[in-house]
């Protein structure tokens, strides 16, 4: 190896030919063993709730407009005055597949990560100090679209450069099909 | 350098090591200063010129140094004599990572104090030595010594003494310094300083460097009651290296001083009425509280008030101030009751102007008023005792109606008793019927967070709702203290919104300063106070903070330090992550490399290996729901032995 960490001229030459082969061979065969791995992950069994039945369609809801509906971290009121979050409305008891038959879902979901959605608004949609829950029920499509583009909270704005409206009506399937929780009844963990 | 015979061969003892290793390179130990000299000369027998040391200060050369020196019978070192005073103190503990510079008190703590009052705790970073007398002092309410080389162990502990600073917590600090160029030995040049204290004085409340041993002792006492007296901050004190190790004439010690901590501040008698006149009249006050209960009558005096007045409280909690169960508790719905107030008070509040307006955080950055118009407002506390120009601290100026400069605490019970002066029947009763509707406020915001809690439920990575929940099924029938702090953990407020928090020692607060790493060290001071009263101590620990300085885990389980540390692990630096994409919008550029140097992925770090390999029981990682109650069983099974124990979860970012 030179200093620079190149090899040099006909340094590749003096291996064995076989070996490179063999490498290859290697390369191959981790390759697949790799994306058999990948492939059995996703097709495994979650501890999720079994799958939702199809979303809901949405429901008429209040327009969040920025700030959280909770207190921030130190206790202190949200970062903007406080608004009613979107309001969610239970959908009926359903199984919750992680890799929906909707493509649009699947799409959604990613988009939702890609977009950093869910550094706000956490990984299911279901809200956080910064941000509120957005699923499963939403807002309706166009305020939500609306809210995106002009946030009138601490929100950051998603310009459609950004984020395409094609794009936001796939998160919107995404976050309508989150899994509805069982009733806070039914929960012995969460008892007052 | 004259020449002459050397000394025979032989084994030296440790002292005489020591003594040896000072006397070695170009430095003569012997009357490194006339002051010194004047005050330790009877410790240092004349002795034979020696032949290979050079003599370069006056006492040197009016003496001559000697080869071996031990101290006589009738001397203790100037050390020891200050174990004497740091025992006087009241010390527990000495947290410190080894430095030479301080070599002469580590000798006298082991030995000549028997290592007990204070105990020396092995660190493994100075940050993490003086996090650990952070998160001590919230326990128990008294300063831990922290022990630190000069210049460079400094260094290290700046940003511990920075956080404890801006939380107004007294960490109590000495630190070495060969102050006499004449004697350091060549890697004591590099330790060296004219000003040891200069670096961090910005960010602490008084140093002192002392001279002699009276000096030393008086400064001790002062630098003690300076650092436990509102405000309370840090202080350090630069003990020289030959102040140290030279001898004195145990007849001749000087006296350790009695001076008793003075009394806090209380608001004066005319302000105070009239803050409860303005209490007593007003129609919905809210009493907004951050760093209020000092000792565990705070709580008790806070409650009283509210309950007087029937007034809501806002736990802003850089302190345990009020139950969170408590119904006149209206911190899960702060903007409201802050929205809705005629009168704010706010009670040793750090950002007053925060609590009572909203700067939005867009590219053009834009505020506006929480309160409602003509909304009144008092503010007590020690804030407007204490402001020092460079850094930051005091926040933007609120105009407020009536402002007393007091400690909080101190100021509550003359405030009640005013309110009771002051309330008639007819007030009482309005108290009454406003205590009843803000609990039933409260009532429904508890109920709106269970709800919230349920979403994500069976999700994995684990939710941080699921994640509360499961640890307080655990903890709820033990007498438990949650020992992490807010820019380590609390998983998005997800405790205090499910737990039941009624015990002074059940929340110890905030970093202060923002500075990551306190989390970790701060939670192992805390179990180390909780440890003699029994308690289980736990730490939400997340993941960030801990690689800051993991050696603490090994300080844990060296110490026996009961603490189950559970980790919210979201592989990231969540909160710069969404900084970063804030900046991303702004731009209006993609957000999808928003992650870049902030995500803590690729590979992902495993938390219980890390912890296992310091000797630490760990389980984990865990990314189903279901498997974290065994877990936290298993684990508080070995917290209850009096080991510490890490489960790693892998959670949601929030």
């Amino acid at each position: 190896m030179s200093r620079s960490g190149r090899l040099r001229d006909g340094e590749a030459q003096r291996k064995p030919r076989y070996l490179c082969v063999s490498k290859f061979l290697w390369l191959v065969a981790v390759i697949v063993v790799a994306m058999m791995v990948t492939l059995a992950a996703q097709i495994r069994p979650t501890p999720q709730p079994p799958p939702r039945r199809t979303p809901p369609p949405p429901k008429t809801a209040p327009a969040p407009k920025g700030g959280t509906s909770e207190p921030d971290d130190r206790g202190q009121p949200g970062a903007a005055p406080q608004q009613p979050a979107p309001a969610t409305e239970r959908a009926p008891q359903a199984p919750a597949p992680q890799v929906s038959a909707d493509p649009n879902v699947n799409a959604g979901a990613a988009l939702y990560k890609k977009n950093g959605c869910y550094e706000c608004h956490v990984n299911d949609g279901q809200g956080g100090p910064q941000g509120p829950r957005l699923g499963p029920n939403p807002i309706p499509m166009p305020r939500f679209v609306a809210y995106v583009r002009n946030p009138s909270g601490d929100m950051p704005p998603f310009t459609a450069k950004v984020i395409t409206d094609d794009d936001l009506s796939k998160i919107y399937a995404f976050l309508q099909s989150r899994p509805t929780p069982p009733p806070v009844k039914d929960i012995p963990l969460l008892a007052p | 350098m004259g020449e002459s015979k050397k000394p025979e061969p032989k084994v030296l003892q440790r002292r005489e090591f020591l003594q040896k290793g000072a006397l070695a390179g170009a430095a003569a130990i012997v009357g490194s200063s006339a002051e010194l000299t004047a005050q330790s000369s009877p410790a240092v027998s004349p002795a034979p010129a020696g032949p290979t040391t050079p003599i370069m200060t006056a006492a040197g050369e009016a003496i001559g140094p000697g080869e071996v020196q031990v101290l006589r019978d009738n001397q203790r070192s100037g050390s020891d004599f200050m174990v004497d005073v740091l025992k006087a103190l009241g010390f527990e503990y000495v947290a410190a990572n080894p430095g030479s510079s301080f070599r002469g008190l580590h000798e006298s703590i082991i030995n000549y104090g028997g290592n007990k009052n204070p105990e020396l705790i092995t660190c493994m970073h100075e940050e993490s030595a003086v996090a650990m007398a952070h998160g001590y002092y919230k326990a128990e309410g008294k300063p831990m010594l922290v022990a630190a080389h000069g210049t460079v162990g400094l260094q290290h502990a700046s940003m511990a003494l920075y956080n404890a600073w801006c939380d107004r917590v007294p960490v109590y600090m000495v630190i070495g310094n060969y102050n006499d160029a004449a004697v350091r030995r060549p890697a004591e040049w590099y330790h060296g300083v004219q000003d040891a204290a200069l670096m961090v004085r910005d960010f602490t409340k008084w140093d002192d460097t002392p001279w002699s041993l009276t000096h030393f002792a008086e400064s001790a006492v002062r630098a003690y009651n300076v650092a436990v007296t509102p405000p309370m901050a840090p202080v350090v004190l630069v003990l020289d290296g030959i102040l140290q190790e030279e001898g004195v004439d145990s007849n001749k010690l000087p006296a350790i001083p009695k001076a008793p901590i003075p009394a806090p501040p209380q608001g004066d008698s005319a302000s105070v009425e009239q803050a409860a006149r303005m209490l007593v009249a007003a129609e919905s006050p809210v009493l907004v509280v951050d760093r209020l209960a000092r000792t565990p009558n705070g709580m008790k005096l806070l409650v009283e008030l509210a309950e007087l007045v029937g007034a809501g409280v806002v736990d802003q909690t850089s302190r345990m101030n009020f139950p969170t169960r408590h119904p006149l508790n209206q911190t899960l719905r702060a903007a409201a009751a802050i929205g809705e107030a005629d009168l704010v008070v706010g009670l040793e509040v750090a950002d007053f102007w925060a609590s009572v307006n909203v700067l939005r955080d867009q590219l053009h950055r834009s505020t506006e008023p929480r309160t409602k118009a003509g909304a009144k407002m008092i503010t007590i506390t020690t804030g407007d005792l204490y402001v020092r120009a460079n850094y930051q601290d005091f926040r933007r100026l609120q105009d407020v109606d009536l402002a007393i400069a007091a400690d909080g605490e101190a100021t509550l019970p003359s405030l009640i008793e005013a309110v009771k002066r002051l309330a008639t029947a007819d007030r009482k009763r309005v108290f009454q019927e406003r205590a009843g509707k803000l609990a039933e406020l409260n009532r429904v915001a508890a109920d709106r967070a269970r709800v919230n809690a349920s979403f994500a439920w069976n999700a994995s990575p684990v939710s941080t709702a699921r994640l509360a929940a499961e640890m307080w099924a655990q903890l709820k029938t033990e007498d438990w203290s949650l020992v992490s702090s807010y820019y380590t953990s609390d998983l998005g407020g997800w405790p205090r919104r499910l737990w039941n928090f009624d015990k002074p020692y059940q929340w110890l607060g905030h970093a202060g300063g923002g500075g990551i790493g306190y989390g970790a060290p701060a939670s192992v001071g805390g179990a180390l106070a909780n440890k003699k009263h029994g308690r289980l101590s736990v730490a939400i620990q997340t993941d960030g903070d801990l690689m800051y300085a993991p050696g603490v885990l090994w300080t844990a389980a060296h110490h026996r330090i009961p603490l189950l540390s559970v980790m919210n692990n979201n592989r990231a630096y969540h909160m710069e992550l969404m900084h970063v994409q804030r900046m991303c919008n702004a731009r209006n550029r993609s957000v999808d490399r928003g992650a870049i140097g902030s995500q803590i992925t690729d590979p992902n770090i495993d938390y219980a290996k890390l912890a296992a390999s310091m000797g630490v029981y760990a389980e984990g990682p865990i990314e189903n729901p279901a498997d974290l109650g065994p877990a936290l069983k298993r684990a508080i099974a070995v917290v209850k032995r009096g080991e510490p124990a890490v489960v790693d979860v892998v959670t949601q970012v929030r």
